[in-house]
């Protein structure tokens, strides 16, 4: 009966954190959801505009911050860029990255 | 993303210890709900697929009037006869393949007490949440004679359509040396640069077949949208041919006479060959029709969801609403109903409110190979409004080169395409 309960807890606990996980899960995808009018659904696009779901998460958040920092100039991405935090960078890093296909 | 919730996973812990649990089988039983969205532009077509997408299961029902949508952003470039009326217009299929129910349909009126819809046909659509991205509608004979009738020989061309088709027809048939009159209101209006582009994209065909057309922009401000970078370029790339006539000078627009072809201000008179009229505006009439609006031509809405300030469970976003220091423009409504469709859904399934976040890119097309843009990025700030973060943002340079705004053009291009695929594709 102990056990049980044991067990229980553990996958209430669970359910917790996977809820949890969802809760960030949605922060991140209202975050990243601007970006992909013009990159595409999950960063996968068609046409001139730069596809964003081939880079890995270090790669990606480097070239996100180059642009903020202005040592990577663009026509736009340096002005949009300027108005995120790096952690928020990092969230978008993260996102697109394991949107990899 | 998706959330899935494993029902049968719920239910057998449910069974277990259902006190502790119980908050998560409300949740489940909550992900029918059905969300009904009205109006199938970049604001609705947007929040349908974001809410499906996310949230399979979602009931989500999309209402348009239309059988397809034709798109006012990159109407410019059908106007001036760079691409075809078939370019701009889109169907629902995409967003049917995605499981949306899509209703064609004329909302008659809106019960929100019992959470019904009353199309044109009599039928009966309920709903449990409601978004309205309704778009605009024209605050007719505000410039005396002009109207609904009279639209159909002075076309506005601000709405995607027969409207675009129209102005285009008068501009392939007006002979060389002949007059295109713009007016322009003033602010708010949906897409602030767009006359500009509008006289931009015309010139750039006039300039090519007839060279000796002019073109005049009555317009109701002092200053607009990308002004240096448009008119910079408009001397330098097509001379004298467009003459801005700013409100000091002429005063408000007040008549126009459509047997005459002459527009009336209070100190100027404009006869031309070809009359553009983009009215003053106001939100669809359907919000004031159901009392989301208090003696004010546009909504106001909890800028953090868009739900509405009047009645609960009615969300509204695009044109129709103030959004801050947000544009109305496409983009801006798009990123409205990613934050509405977040919002919900977190409601919905019990989730702490996502923080806001939004974009607006616009790019205007001078030239074929000639585009210039001007970007935001907002949030909310602590009293609620949506706001541009300082620092970021802004217009493309005044001071690059050909090559740059060659490179805008096409990503202006590149823009638009992926921008539709998103939404219709």
């Amino acid at each position: 009966m102990r056990y049980l309960f044991l067990i229980l807890v553990v996958i209430v606990l669970s359910q917790k954190t996977q809820i949890l996980a969802q809760a960030n899960e949605l922060q991140s995808s209202a975050l990243a959801a601007p970006c992909q009018s013009c990159h595409g659904v999950s960063g996968r696009n068609s046409g001139e505009m730069p596809t964003i779901d081939s880079f890995d998460f270090l790669t990606l958040r480097q070239l996100l911050l180059n642009f903020k920092n202005g040592e990577l100039t663009g026509t736009i991405m340096g002005r949009i860029m300027k108005g995120f935090s790096d952690e928020q960078i990092n969230s978008l890093a993260k996102y697109f990255s394991q949107k990899q296909n | 993303m998706t959330i899935q919730i494993n029902r049968r996973k719920l239910l057998k812990l449910a069974a277990f210890a259902p006190l502790s649990l119980m908050g998560l089988t409300q949740i489940n039983s909550k992900t029918g709900a059905k969300v009904v969205i009205v109006g199938g532009g970049f604001g609705g077509a947007t929040c349908a697929r974001y809410l499906k997408n996310i949230a399979p299961e979602l009931q989500v029902t999309l209402i348009e009037k239309e059988e397809q949508i034709v798109t006012c952003p990159f109407s410019n470039t059908v106007i001036s006869g760079q691409n075809d009326i078939n370019y701009i217009s889109h169907s629902f299929d995409g967003l049917k393949k995605d499981g949306i129910t899509v209703l064609r349909g004329l909302v008659i009126s809106v019960e929100p007490k019992t959470k019904t819809i009353k199309l044109h046909d009599g039928s009966i659509v309920q709903f449990d949440r409601l978004v309205l991205s309704p778009g605009i509608d024209f605050k007719w004979d505000h410039i005396e004679g002009y109207n609904e009738q009279t639209s159909t020989i002075i076309p506005h061309a601000w709405k995607g359509g027969s409207q675009t088709a129209l102005l285009r027809k008068q501009i392939e048939a007006m002979d060389d040396g002949g007059t295109v009159l713009i007016s322009v209101p003033r602010n708010p209006f949906k897409c602030p640069p767009g006359p500009y582009e509008r006289a931009s994209l015309i010139a750039s065909y006039l300039t090519k077949y007839k060279p000796r057309s002019k073109i005049i922009l009555f317009d109701d401000k002092d200053k607009f949208s990308k002004q240096k970078l448009f008119t910079d370029a408009w001397k330098n790339i097509y001379g004298e041919m467009i003459e801005w006539i700013p409100f000091s000078e002429k005063g408000s627009t007040t008549h126009i006479d459509v047997p005459g072809m002459t527009l009336h201000s209070e100190f100027a008179s404009q006869r031309a060959d070809v009359i553009n009229i983009i009215p003053p505006q106001k939100a669809s009439n359907l919000v004031h029709t159901i009392g989301l609006t208090e003696n004010t031509d546009w909504c106001e809405v909890n800028q953090s969801t868009f739900e509405s300030k009047i009645i609960p469970n009615i969300y509204i976003l695009g044109d129709s609403t103030i959004a801050g220091e947000m544009p109305k423009s496409g983009f801006s409504a798009a990123s409205q109903a990613k934050c509405c469709a977040h919002a919900i859904i977190a409601e919905i399934f019990d989730f702490p409110q996502p923080e806001p976040s939004f974009i607006n890119t616009c790019y205007s097309l001078i030239s074929a190979n000639y585009g210039i843009s001007v970007v935001a990025v907002y949030r909310v700030d602590q009293s609620g409004i949506i706001k541009s973060i300082k620092g970021a943002g802004g217009l493309s340079p005044r001071d690059e080169d050909l090559q740059f705004r060659e490179l805008e053009a096409d990503y202006a291009r590149a823009w638009y395409e992926n921008f539709t695929k998103e939404l219709y594709g």
